[in-house]
């Protein structure tokens, strides 16, 4: 037998798009980020509240299995916003963002939005070409997510706490879930709001503004 | 879920390697990292599938699973079993997980030919 030695990454096909992308991002001047949650954590109302309330050119890219509920929500905001259907697959992939930012006029923007598929497994395996990964959480969803799903939080340069209005309604401990993802992440920047009310959003302005 | 998009890359990367010798792979080995949201036998499930596809049903699919290693802020490094227990040197959690994040192809095997 002969062996031959690859030490080769398996996501090597989608690490050389996800680079060339990060690469045309970087001379076009754009800070682009990819936001990681589950289904209905509210991703999309957070890219909402963000286009509607914070000066910027804004674009954003939404992953979906099915339809584009969610683009048409971002461009209500007036904010240009493409669909990736996947029909099953549960994340997007750096060829499919190199598809679709090739109809994007990246060097008018500021800040390039990208809403993965949700699903708190999968999209963290997947380098997009992304500055930096935003995991979305919610109160509904239970305390226990960084616990249950650390591959994501591991990579997370940016968590949400989002629906911390409902946090008199559901049995949460915000505490408990900062700490882990500290734990997990030492440097993570943790913002906790409620996009439908729209609280918690000055320092993750804050943030863009800094990163602009 | 993505198991099968990674085990395609794999055999991709196995088959370009091995040039004219693609039709006599005898074994595939991957490393499977801790922190790497793959669930190995779902991995190795797509792998023989994929494989046996190509008419290599006789490649063996050798999968090692690789722990996450931490290095901490203090200087130590240390298998991190559990990403929620502190650096067992110093207490803390100020670290960076260096190894154990990746799915690595390590190498391929094939059969030895006198061409």
């Amino acid at each position: 037998m002969a062996k031959i030695d690859l030490r080769a990454s398996a996501q090597q096909s989608n690490d050389a798009v996800a680079a060339r992308n990060r690469d045309l991002f970087g001379r076009n001047g754009v800070y682009v980020m990819n936001f990681i949650g589950s289904p209905g954590c509210g991703k999309t109302s957070i890219l909402e509240y963000t286009a509607r309330h914070l000066d910027g050119n804004f674009a954003a890219i939404i992953g979906d299995v099915q339809t584009a509920f969610d683009a048409e929500r971002i461009r209500d905001c007036g904010v240009e916003a493409h669909a990736i259907e996947t029909g099953g697959g549960c994340h997007l992939n750096a060829a499919q963002i190199a598809s679709t930012v090739a109809n994007i006029a990246l060097d008018r923007l500021d800040f390039l939005f990208i809403e993965n598929v949700g699903n708190l497994v999968c999209p963290s395996a997947f380098d997009l070409g992304e500055n930096i990964k935003v995991a979305v959480l919610s109160v509904p969803e239970g305390d226990e997510k960084v616990r249950k799903y650390p591959a994501l939080f591991v990579r997370a340069d940016v968590v949400f706490i989002n629906k911390m209005d409902l946090l008199d309604r559901c049995p949460y401990d915000a505490e408990r879930v900062k700490e882990d993802a500290l734990k997990v992440r030492p440097h993570v920047r943790i913002f906790e709001t409620s996009a439908t009310g729209g609280t918690g959003f000055e320092p993750w302005f804050e943030f863009l503004r800094s990163v602009r | 879920m993505h198991e099968l998009a990674l085990s395609e890359n794999i055999v991709r990367t196995a088959l370009d390697a091995s040039g004219e010798k693609r039709d006599r792979i005898t074994a595939i080995g991957v490393e499977v990292g801790a922190l790497s949201a793959v669930n190995v036998s779902s991995l190795e499930f797509c792998l023989r599938m994929m494989l046996d596809e190509r008419g290599l049903e006789g490649a063996e699919v050798r999968i090692t699973p690789v722990p996450a290693l931490a290095q901490c802020e203090c200087g130590s490094r240390y298998e991190a079993r559990d990403m929620f227990s502190p650096c067992p040197e110093c207490g803390g959690f100020l670290r960076e997980v260096i190894a154990g994040k990746d799915v690595i192809i390590q190498y391929v095997e094939v059969e030895n030919g006198e061409d």
